[in-house]
């Protein structure tokens, strides 16, 4: 049976690379891989035991994502940087990039960007992905396409043609 | 059709060029090893609980990556002939202790009259005004110059030390151009700030926490162009100075408390140590402490636990503020504390104490 710590080592880099592509940022990743490997750890002997740890993990952190926020332990409320009486020291990573399609992926619902994540980054089926998020293909779907829809406007050059 | 062939191959080249930003987080490992190290934790406490430190341990781990984990450091502690450590004192807290004991006597050796550092050298008189906001980067980084021509000041070779409680010591002074490169170092590059300019040094004195008590000391008192702000830096020779550089949190897996000050009782065979902890009570999200000091003939140093309380039962789960409460624990001593300065297990240095 593999260990946490083999397990760890052999796919965390790829859990992290996708609550990445879930939460748009590093920081907010790393809480997110963090509290999914406490969340693994509790059962882990279950885990293991049960096969597929992978596709387990990649369960627990999206829907751990997707709870997080009703959870509101956590929120952080952005507010203006100019009306604060200090302000941290600028870096490149806490900008994160300024790149209008990822920006507009953040304004998207949370399970809208979570299912185009794993269908378009992580390649799962439909029928994968609502096993994974407990709902129907077709709610799968819908919320793929409303997804698909908002970023249209500014990934598909010909469809701002049509705007215009 | 064939544009929502092209939105789709977009969106996965959207998430694929962005693969990148998990560079700059913790490595997978890391987090794996702090997770663990949280579990552990929430044993004891609440599994809310453990997450929230959990993210906050990680704060700490990424600057203990940093340039400031100590590399010359011995973690393998010799135990010194005279040293006392309670009984029942867990291993972790045991050997940190005593490791803490050992550095402290390698850097002070076999002299005496030493002064034992437990408070910032510089001190600042005045605040920044608003146009000059980035003066604060500056001198963070040590960007302090003199203005050309340098610093045509001459001083006594020595001063005079003089602690509260009543002890004189006289100590050999530094130049202000020594004085002035002290506080200068490290310098760091502060990303295009304007480096500040002293324009001028007077030989004047500084109140400064040391491990004996508060002393008044030498200081040179530097004044900058553009601001009416003056920074002060203690004079004394740099080789009549005791303090060890910081040492950071031993591993994720064994907590060590940070000891802020300490006050001893008129007896002087008690201390004090004032630390941030969980609120007090034997709630879930309380906690009592107790402290206990393992001495040597030449420093104590004090450590914290936390006692161990019921198992949370699903009932009692609830997710905790985590707001730092300041707490006090008291460890008795087996000799009178005397001239030894209380050391912090966390950094390894001495914290400012009260009489």
């Amino acid at each position: 049976m593999q260990t946490f710590e083999q397990f760890a080592v052999a796919r965390g880099p790829a859990l992290l690379r996708l609550a990445v592509m879930l939460t748009g940022n590093a920081h907010d990743a790393e809480d997110l891989l963090q509290s999914t490997f406490v969340s693994l750890l509790r059962h882990w002997s279950r885990v293991a035991g049960a096969g597929r740890p992978d596709a387990y993990a990649r369960k627990v952190l999206v829907n751990e994502h997707l709870s997080w926020r009703r959870r509101g332990t956590s929120r952080e409320n952005p507010s203006d940087p100019g009306s604060l009486p200090e302000q941290a020291i600028p870096t490149r990573e806490a900008a994160g990039p300024d790149d209008p399609g990822w920006r507009l992926l953040s304004t998207l619902p949370r399970r809208q960007r979570a299912v185009l994540a794993l269908r378009y980054y992580e390649d799962l089926s439909d029928a994968e992905i609502a096993e994974l998020l407990g709902c129907s293909a077709s709610t799968v779907r819908s919320n793929a396409s409303r997804g698909l829809a908002s970023l249209r406007t500014v990934l598909d050059p010909s469809a701002q043609e049509v705007a215009r | 059709m064939n544009a929502e062939h092209d939105v789709e191959a977009s969106v996965r080249e959207l998430f694929r060029s962005h693969e990148h930003l998990a560079s700059s987080a913790a490595p997978p490992d890391t987090l794996a090893t702090l997770a663990k190290a949280a579990l552990r934790r929430s044993r004891r406490t609440t599994l809310t609980a453990a997450l929230a430190s959990a993210a906050c341990i990680g704060i700490a781990t990424s600057v203990a990556a940093s340039s400031l984990m100590p590399k010359h450091v011995d973690t393998r502690p010799a135990t010194t002939a005279a040293t006392r450590v309670p009984a029942d004192l867990p291993t972790p807290l045991r050997d940190r202790a005593l490791l803490v004991l050992d550095r402290f006597q390698a850097v002070t050796g076999p002299s005496s009259g030493l002064i034992v550092v437990a408070g910032p050298l510089l001190m600042q008189v005045g605040d920044w005004e608003p146009s000059v906001g980035q003066n604060k980067l500056a001198l963070a980084d040590g960007q302090v110059t003199a203005a050309p021509g340098g610093l045509t000041t001459t001083a006594p070779a020595s001063g005079v030390v003089r602690w509260q409680r009543g002890r004189d010591l006289e100590v050999p002074l530094l130049t202000a151009e020594d004085a002035l490169a002290a506080m200068a170092s490290p310098k760091h590059d502060c990303d295009g700030c304007q480096p500040l300019v002293v324009t001028g040094a007077t030989l004047s004195a500084m109140t400064l926490q040391t491990g004996t008590g508060t002393a008044t000391v030498p200081a040179w008192e530097f004044s900058l162009r553009g601001t009416a702000v003056r920074l002060r830096y203690v004079a004394v020779d740099p080789a009549h100075l005791v303090d060890p550089r910081p040492l950071s949190q031993p591993s994720n897996d064994d907590f060590v408390y940070r000891v802020d000050k300490a006050s001893v009782s008129s007896d002087d065979r008690s201390v004090t140590v004032s630390f941030v902890g969980a609120a007090p009570g034997t709630g879930s999200c309380e906690s009592e402490y107790r402290a206990d000091a393992v001495e040597s003939a030449t420093a104590v140093v004090v450590v914290i636990r936390a006692l161990p309380r019921p198992t949370a039962t699903p009932a009692t789960v609830q997710p905790c503020v985590l707001v730092g409460h300041l707490r006090q624990a008291s460890a008795d001593l087996t000799m009178p504390l005397g001239d030894r300065p209380v050391l912090d297990p966390q950094s390894g240095r001495a914290v400012p104490i009260a009489r």
